[in-house]
This record gives C-alpha cells, sequence and structure tokens, in this order.
C-alpha cells in the first residue's frame, strides 16, 4: 500500500514551489510596491490643512435689508465638518443662505455661504458706533459642535437713507470672471468725480486699478470734472499669480465721490468684488504655507 | 482526491463570481470558502501549500460573512463621484488582496505538486502559469491602491477593471485546472487498484472454499 507522503511545512513548500530567482522577483515587487505606499502616505500627509478654516476676508458691507456678501470657507476632502450657520451678537440682523461646495481641489474643498442682512423688528436698544470692523464670528457645524472662528476683516457701515437731490442715478453695471468690471451712473447735471475711496484700497495697491470715465469718453485717472449724460467707473484687479490676494476674497463698497455745481459733496456706493478663483497649484502652495505657519 | 478536487474548484467559483439581485448575492462568497476549506483540510497533509491557501481562506471567510451584514470594507466601485480615498478604505481592500493572493498560492502550489507526482507535466506547467498570472494582477493592483489617496481616483478604478477582469480569466482557469487534477491517477492508483482486486478474489475464494463439502 502506498506510504502518504511526509508532511510539508508551508516555508518548505515555499522553498519547494518557488525556484530562488523567482523569490527574488517577488522581494523585488514586494519592496515597489511597499515604496508606492509609503510614497503616497507622504505625499498625502504633506497635502492636507492642518485645520479647517475661513479664508482672510476683506469685506465692506452696509447692514441694510438685501446687502449681502459671501464667506469662503476651506477644508480637506476627508473632513465631514462643514458650517451649517454663522452668527454674530453684534449684528442680529445678519443671515446667512446654506453653505455649497464652490469649488474642489485634489485634497481640499472650497464651500461658499452667502450672508445678507434682513429687517429688523425694532431698533435694537443701543448700536454700536459706525463702522463696525468684525474679525471674527460664531460658527455653527454640522456635527453639533460650534466655535469662534476668524473670518479676515468684515466693515459693517450703518445702513443711511439716500440724501435727497443726489445729481448721479445708478444705470447699470457688469462684472467678469476675468476681475474686470464697470458701474454706470446718468445724470442731468454738472458734476465733477473727485475720486473712488474704499478701506482697502491701500492694501490692495497697484493690484487694484480703476478708471473714471466721463460722458464725452475722455478718461480721467485722476477724476477731472465729468458733467455729461453718463459717467462710469471701470475696474480691474491685477493680482500676479502666486500672490496672497489670490486667495484673498473682496467685497468692497467703494464710494465714488464727485461734486455738483454748488461745491456740495456727494457719494455713490459701488459694490466691486473679486471671489477667490485659485488654481491646483495656488492650492497647495496655500496648504504649505498654512502648514509652515502651524510649525 | 477527487471529491477535494471537486469542493475546491466549486468553492473557487461561488468566490469569484458574484450575482447580485438587489445588492444579495445569490453565489454566497461565505459558502465558496466554507467548501475550501472542507476541500483543502482533506488535501492538507500532502503538501504544506494547502495549509497556507486554508489560513487565508479562514481569514476570508468571517470578511464574507460581514458582507453579507452589510458590514464589509468599502469597493472600489466604477461609478464613484469619490475625489480620493481615505486610508481606512484602502487598507482593508490591500489586505484582502494579500489573502487572496496567499490562498491562490498555497492552492496552486499544492496541486501543482500533486500533478507533478502525477507525472503530468502540461499540468504542472499550467498552475505554474496561473499563479504568476494572479501574482502579476495582484501586485499590479496593490501597487495601483495607494494612488487613491492623492485623487488619482479615475487612474485607480481603470486598474482595478483591468486587474478584475485579468484575476477573473486566471480564476476561471484555476477552477479548469483543479477539475482536471480531479480526475489524475494519484501515485500507486494502479498499485492500489491492483491490490484491491486481489483481495476480492481472496475473499470470494474463501467463500467459495466454506462452503465445499
Amino acid at each position: 500500500m502506498d506510504n502518504p507522503p511526509p508532511i510539508r511545512t508551508p516555508l518548505s513548500s515555499m522553498q519547494e514551489a518557488i525556484p530562488l530567482r523567482y523569490r527574488v522577483l517577488g522581494l523585488a515587487v514586494a519592496i515597489v510596491i511597499v515604496v508606492s505606499w509609503v510614497n503616497n502616505l507622504y505625499v498625502h500627509a504633506k497635502s492636507l490643512l492642518p485645520h479647517a478654516r475661513f479664508l482672510s476676508h476683506r469685506i465692506e458691507v452696509t447692514d441694510a435689508p438685501g446687502d449681502s456678501f459671501f464667506l469662503y470657507y476651506i477644508a480637506n476632502i476627508e473632513d465631514r465638518r462643514v458650517p451649517v450657520s454663522v452668527a454674530e451678537a453684534s449684528l442680529p440682523n445678519l443671515r446667512f443662505e446654506p453653505v455649497y461646495e464652490y469649488m474642489t481641489f485634489r485634497h481640499q474643498a472650497l464651500y461658499r455661504m452667502m450672508g445678507h442682512f434682513e429687517s429688523l423688528a425694532a431698533e435694537p436698544a443701543s448700536r454700536e458706533a459706525d463702522p463696525r470692523t468684525i474679525r471674527a464670528m460664531d460658527v455653527y457645524f454640522n456635527d453639533g459642535t460650534h466655535a469662534r472662528m476668524e473670518i479676515g476683516e468684515m466693515i459693517v457701515y450703518r445702513d443711511k437713507p439716500q440724501s435727497e437731490g443726489d445729481p448721479l442715478k445708478y444705470a447699470g453695471g457688469s462684472s467678469s470672471n476675468d476681475g474686470s468690471g464697470n458701474a454706470v451712473f446718468t445724470t442731468d447735471k454738472f458734476v465733477t468725480l473727485t475720486g473712488l475711496s474704499s478701506a482697502y484700497l491701500g492694501e490692495l495697491g497697484s493690484s487694484f486699478q480703476y478708471e473714471l470715465r466721463g460722458g464725452t469718453g475722455q478718461s480721467s485717472p485722476s477724476g477731472e470734472e465729468a458733467a455729461r449724460r453718463s459717467l462710469s467707473v471701470s475696474y480691474r484687479f491685477t493680482i500676479p499669480p502666486g500672490s496672497p490676494l489670490r486667495l484673498t476674497p473682496i467685497s468692497m463698497r467703494t464710494l465714488l465721490r464727485y461734486k455738483d455745481a454748488d461745491g456740495r459733496d456727494w457719494a455713490q456706493p459701488v459694490r466691486i468684488e473679486q471671489a477667490p478663483y485659485p488654481t491646483e497649484a495656488e492650492m497647495r502652495r496655500y496648504v504649505s504655507e498654512q502648514r509652515r505657519d502651524k510649525s | 482526491m477527487r471529491t477535494a478536487c471537486s469542493q475546491v474548484a466549486w468553492g473557487l467559483g461561488l468566490t469569484l463570481f458574484d450575482l447580485r439581485i438587489g445588492g444579495f448575492d445569490l453565489l454566497p462568497d461565505t459558502l465558496g470558502f466554507i467548501l475550501m476549506l472542507i476541500g483543502l483540510s482533506g488535501a492538507s497533509r500532502r503538501h504544506g501549500g494547502f495549509g497556507i491557501a486554508m489560513a487565508a481562506a479562514a481569514l476570508l471567510l468571517p470578511v464574507s460573512v460581514a458582507e453579507l451584514a452589510g458590514l464589509g470594507p468599502e469597493q472600489l466601485s466604477l461609478t464613484s463621484n469619490k475625489q480620493l480615498y481615505a486610508l481606512s478604505d484602502l487598507w482593508p481592500i490591500a489586505l484582502l488582496t494579500i489573502c487572496t493572493l496567499a490562498m491562490l498560492f498555497g492552492i496552486c502550489a499544492g496541486f501543482s505538486r500533486i500533478s507533478a507526482r502525477a507525472g503530468d507535466r502540461a499540468l504542472t506547467r499550467s498552475f505554474g502559469a496561473v499563479w504568476k498570472l494572479s501574482f502579476a494582477f495582484g501586485a499590479v493592483m496593490l501597487f495601483a491602491l495607494p494612488f487613491g489617496l492623492n485623487g488619482y481616483v479615475s487612474s485607480l478604478v481603470v486598474v482595478t477593471l483591468l486587474t478584475g477582469l485579468g484575476q477573473l480569466a486566471a480564476g476561471i482557469w484555476l477552477i479548469v485546472l483543479v477539475t482536471r487534477t480531479g480526475r489524475l491517477k494519484a501515485p500507486g492508483d494502479h498499485i492500489r487498484m491492483k491490490y484491491d482486486e486481489l483481495r476480492r478474489r481472496v475473499k470470494s475464494l474463501d467463500k467459495s472454499s466454506d462452503i465445499r463439502p
């Protein structure tokens, strides 16, 4: 009767089954696989934001019902915690729309939520001095937690009624994704454009350029006399690639300043905005800076 | 031997093919791993490779039970809209791939040994080829998996599809080879047959001598 073959251990079976050259090849393949995992884990770790946060905003807004602005929040894609509500005790009539995903990158997602002011049922007993500068807000998240988070800088001006007899009437405007736009006004009186002002023009410097034009079509960089049927403000953001301003949401309530024939000063608000639209490379740079700042 | 081979072949078939209706697999992997464990347990004394295959199948069995309960690991889906996969999604897939490769190695090594002892060289070479093919596809899958951490999801899905098709083809081939191995005559079978026949003749002679007056 045939005797059963001797029991072989798994190791001896492997050594019998696999010639040496295949064992060496298998080891090389295993090393390549391990290198792939180590490299990808390293790149992944280096690509993550240390903390989800709001971008550093530069916002000018009035607390007039209907006036609005956007807040941008950036987090790693794996991070399921997103804001559902934002509040500020000194702005009881501030409301926010639901947050939505604005842009996605390889490892991060940029969310956006619109804030707007509603009418108050009654004037508050006391109102803070105008304007107010807000740098942080209370944020409520979808997991039930909340935190006070920095948002950059938001200047809130008190809503003031339009003065009687304003010679300029807003006729329309446009804006483009390339950072340019204009606002057109009409008038039937003699006015002199004196300039454009905003709290952030100094900070923007040469990254923001504008042109004031009278109805004759002649451009006037310093804001000389206009006094025809229509006047316009043309502007352009010229933020260079790699500049930190590329990831700075800007929402200005600039004031177009002018004088009437009697020399009285007037101002028309002109809303100028620049939404962030970073490239993948700019986002990687931003993440690297955040990781460097954290360390 | 034939029964063991049949059990292993059926077990491989059940784990290889999924027929899902309403999310329920009519060819449950759990049953496949149980059949393989039963089939391999009989053959494990013949070659240590079957021991490796049994250990791997024993590790994969509870995972298949968890999948039945809806608690299985994340699958790499062709229709997923994920930007990237987390490490917690990928490492279970990697471990399962390694266990499956170990099981295939054990089965190929063990049956290769059996076919070699039976003198069927073509069958022995075929088992070696199936293992090499399975190893190649498995290695490509393990190499490509971590790229899902960094957003290369579409490339990963393509690689998963191609390696999955390749492993399916290798698995079907392996089932055919295991079935063929079951029909082999084991060494010494012809001697055993002669011995059994001799015993029957001796018994019949004994009986006839009993009734002789």
